[in-house]
């Protein structure tokens, strides 16, 4: 879907970065796989497992939005001074 | 005749496998079921103990006093039953008074009453491992016979215990599936009422509860729950990209 650059946009560029920058997280915590997909799902979350696993390891492209949620799923999971 | 009792004994934990909602009921019913197969007069006491890799174990056991020998392993760190389960392999005390092995644990099971017991190990799958133990208050209260029986009951409980494992999802707590239900309940409500108020789309309004969250500190199922109840729209209004 999203290339990097090439169509003159920076957005595809953000975009690519966010979905590497994100995965890069997840492999820094040690985040059980089924627990992140759990709370994903809570959140509103709409790919299933095994395509989180696949994006999680680099291996497929998954719409922004949903990256977005698995950022925000990570970001909930791992901080414990929200209220 | 011994093969259609084992046909009914099969049958029974299949039974008790859709009947029991979690898995510690089932366990507690698979050690019952046990208990009775032994020895129908209920001299002895059944306990099967399930470890599972990055998880709790569970031990379930057909009478009160299963439970705290159990647990006293626990504290020991070793025990028979611990070492049929960890190590795959049967062991079989016929004379807790004979025995040299895990003294300290020993002493504990004689106190409880326990003069003989039984570990069979339980194949399950390569993430998990189990065992069935038998606890009597006499001696040589095992034969071959039992050891025989215990055996081929282990081999027909390793099939229904590895379908259980698999529908009771070794890797997630039922307390984070629950609230994981909870939270997509109300996230999903307060969806819907936001594309309703900017007629817009269902990724603007996860943005939106997102970004709310992230301004405010707060957890988007807390945003979202506010949005249920009938709090105003979080600031910073989507145009649509």
């Amino acid at each position: 879907m999203y290339t990097d650059g090439g169509e003159g946009s920076e957005q595809p560029n953000r975009a690519a970065e966010e979905r590497r920058g994100t995965a890069e997280r997840f492999r820094n915590t040690d985040l059980p796989l089924a627990k992140l997909w759990t709370y994903y799902y809570g959140l509103g979350g709409g790919i299933d497992e095994m395509s989180l696993d696949a994006y999680l390891h680099e291996a497929l492209d998954i719409p922004a939005s949903q990256v977005a949620l698995i950022a925000t799923a990570i970001t909930e999971l791992t901080e414990d001074d929200l209220p | 005749m011994a093969q259609d009792s084992r046909l009914t004994t099969s049958d029974h934990m299949q039974d008790l496998l859709l009947d029991t909602p979690e898995f510690p009921e089932f366990l507690l019913g698979l050690a019952t079921m046990s208990a009775s197969l032994v020895d129908a007069e209920g001299q002895v006491t059944c306990t099967i103990t399930v470890e599972r890799d990055g998880g709790p174990a569970t031990v379930a056991s057909s009478s009160e006093a299963g439970r705290r020998l159990d647990e006293t392993q626990y504290a020991f760190h070793d025990g028979p039953c611990l070492t049929a389960v960890r190590e795959q392999r049967l062991v079989w005390i016929p004379d807790l008074r004979g025995d040299a092995r895990w003294s300290d644990y020993l002493e504990a099971a004689l106190q409880e009453g326990v003069r003989s017991v039984l570990a069979v190990p339980i194949p399950t799958e390569p993430f998990s491992r189990a065992g069935l133990n038998c606890y009597a208050s006499t001696v040589d209260a095992f034969t071959e016979e039992t050891k025989g029986l215990l055996e081929q009951h282990a081999a027909s409980m390793s099939r229904v215990l590895r379908i259980a494992l698999r529908l009771h999802g070794a890797n997630v707590h039922p307390e984070h599936l629950r609230a994981a239900l909870k939270s997509r309940a109300v996230v999903d409500a307060a969806v819907s009422l936001i594309m309703l108020q900017q007629r817009g789309g269902r990724e603007d309004a996860l943005a939106i509860l997102q970004l709310a969250a992230k301004s405010n500190n707060r957890r988007v199922h807390d945003i979202a729950n506010d949005i249920v109840r009938g709090a105003q729209l979080p600031a910073g209004r989507f145009n649509g990209g």
